[in-house]
């Protein structure tokens, strides 16, 4: 997939592009990334889904999205529209609905985003991304049938970001995305309720940062296939600091939230960064982290 | 123009202690909002707090915006301190505001508490003979008195739960009251306020079979319909209260 920019969105926090394209030219963007999709419409959580919390936000949204059907009908054509690559993100509640997903979407758009690893919905009780077996399985038969497409693995702050990196690409997944939100909690002390309907949600923001900077060089320093990196990205000087710790590409996530142009923000600001130390080709930074370690 | 702006405060009055008027200039062009539509203020220069905070237009006139809240919260008590000359980044007018009443129907407003800060303006713009029950639970809480009286075609009935203002009451008897009376139906109800008033007035208008609309508060994160984080339950399952709200009508609901 050829990119003008590392600049992606990052699934779930960018809609399907519509909802943003007042504010933001989806010409400049490298990638559009939409809401998570499955094969049937989903209602999601019942509110409260979001609750703020120092430096970042908990999120149980609970995956409501279109489904597969009105995604292709009404909002991949307005997409289209555009010059950007289109990744869906796409999230199964069995192995064989990740399947029909893989095959719906192959060739449709210019890559696939394999969420396995939503900490608000379980199936089971466990996640697709806490199993290395079950993990490897999904992508196995997905990877059937993405002939053309990209395909993109989504990892779990919570599993063995090293482990799961290799069996994926182990099973020929072209790139890595993380990290995804980190499990997380808030109680309202005085009604000992917690903040959320249900429970736990997943914390976003540059709270996170920090860690997803750590996992992005532990899986570069693991793996030969890219990795895109996100949490808590603000600015281009957030983008480039994931960019040395081994990002190919990097997400913007809650920083849609602050600022509804955050995307071209940071690409502005990475722009900066460039051109304060020559820098040509934004490729030569990655994973230029330097330590003596 | 573009719904995402500076402004400058003109100033922060305070209308008790804890209630705030914050009196905006825009510094570019920005679009007009109806009634009932709102505003995310970015609080903080930093990073915490994160997220913007909603805000329904109080009023709007050419060179200044301004909005009506209660210290609540830290976002609120960041904007109580704000200072003339402060720059402030502005994200509006978002959502879906009051429809207007149509030409042959009476108007009938419900404000519980701060609910009137979004109907306020409602009740400029509708500019023909309206009753406003404006109810809170004692008489600081009640606000405005002075700029509801100028309104000449408003007829305002206030009542406290502790009876020290108005007359001892919720909104809901002196509702129950008027729809009792009132012959003619073809009345438009308008209300904001805690939900618990909202519910219990949309099952009054649904009993008597009025039309109504009800702006709903939530806690937001992008304003835009994006991140889904702001959406209640309504007849046609999950809807967003910054997208197809904060105005529902009373069949949405």
């Amino acid at each position: 997939m050829k990119m003008k920019n590392p600049v992606m969105t990052a699934s779930g926090t960018f809609g399907y592009g519509e909802e943003y394209s007042e504010f933001v030219d989806l010409n400049s963007l490298g990638a559009v990334v939409v809401k998570g999709i499955s094969l049937k419409p989903r209602e999601g959580n019942p509110p409260p889904r979001i609750w703020e919390t120092p430096c970042g936000m908990l999120n149980s949204i609970g995956l409501q999205n279109v489904g597969l059907e009105e995604f292709l009908k009404f909002k991949l054509p307005f997409l289209r529209q555009f010059d950007t690559n289109v990744v869906v993100n796409i999230l199964g509640e069995t192995l064989e609905e990740y399947v029909q997903l893989c095959e719906a979407l192959d060739k449709v758009v210019e890559a696939i985003e394999l969420n396995l690893s939503c900490p608000n919905v379980k199936k089971g009780g466990i996640l697709f991304s806490e199993d290395p077996e079950i993990f490897k399985k999904v992508i196995e038969e997905s990877r059937k049938k993405i002939k053309h497409s990209v395909m993109i693995v989504k990892l779990s702050p919570m599993s063995d970001v090293k482990k799961f990196a290799k069996i994926a690409e182990q099973e020929g997944v072209d790139a890595l995305s993380l990290i995804n939100t980190i499990p997380a909690m808030a109680i309202d002390i005085h009604t000992r309720r917690p903040r959320l309907s249900n429970l736990v949600g997943g914390l976003s923001g540059p709270a996170i940062r920090p860690v997803g900077v750590k996992m992005v060089w532990d899986v570069f320093s693991t793996v030969g296939i890219p990795v895109i990196g996100m949490g808590g990205i603000i600015t281009g000087e957030d983008a480039i600091e994931y960019i040395l710790a081994g990002a190919t590409a990097i997400a913007v996530g809650t920083a849609n939230f602050v600022y509804p142009d955050a995307t071209i923000r940071i690409l502005n600001g990475i722009e900066k960064y460039m051109r304060l130390y020559n820098i040509e080709d934004i490729n030569s930074l990655v994973g230029g982290l330097i330590w003596e370690g | 123009m573009s719904r995402h702006f500076r402004a400058e405060v003109l100033a922060r009055e305070s209308l008790t202690p804890r209630h705030v008027l914050l009196r905006l200039r825009p510094l570019e062009n920005s679009l007009t909002p109806v009634p009932g539509q709102f505003y995310l203020l970015r609080v903080s220069q930093t990073l915490d707090p994160l997220l913007r905070r909603p805000f329904s237009i109080f009023s709007f006139e050419k060179e200044e915006i301004s909005f009506l809240f209660i210290r609540k919260g830290r976002g609120t008590e960041i904007l109580s301190n704000l200072r003339p000359s402060d720059q402030i980044e502005v994200f509006g007018p978002l959502g879906r505001g009051y429809p207007l009443p149509e030409q042959e129907a009476t108007a009938l407003v419900v404000a519980g508490g701060m609910g009137i800060a979004s109907l306020f303006p409602l009740l400029k713009a509708i500019r023909k003979d309206t009753v406003l029950i404006y109810g809170a639970k004692t008489k600081s809480d009640i606000l405005l008195k002075e700029q509801l009286n100028s309104l000449e075609y408003v007829k305002t009935i206030i009542c406290t739960e502790d009876g020290t203002e108005g007359i001892k009451a919720t909104v809901l008897e002196p509702l129950d009251d008027l729809l009792q009376r009132h012959t003619d139906k073809n009345i438009t109800v308008y209300a904001c306020g805690p939900d618990g008033m909202i519910n219990a007035v949309k099952r009054m208008i649904d009993h008597y079979s009025l039309k109504g609309f009800f702006s709903l508060e939530e806690r937001m994160a992008c304003g835009l319909g994006a991140c889904l984080g702001c959406v209640r339950k309504t007849q046609k399952g999950m809807k967003r209260v910054c997208r197809e709200g904060p105005v529902f009508s009373g069949e949405e609901l």
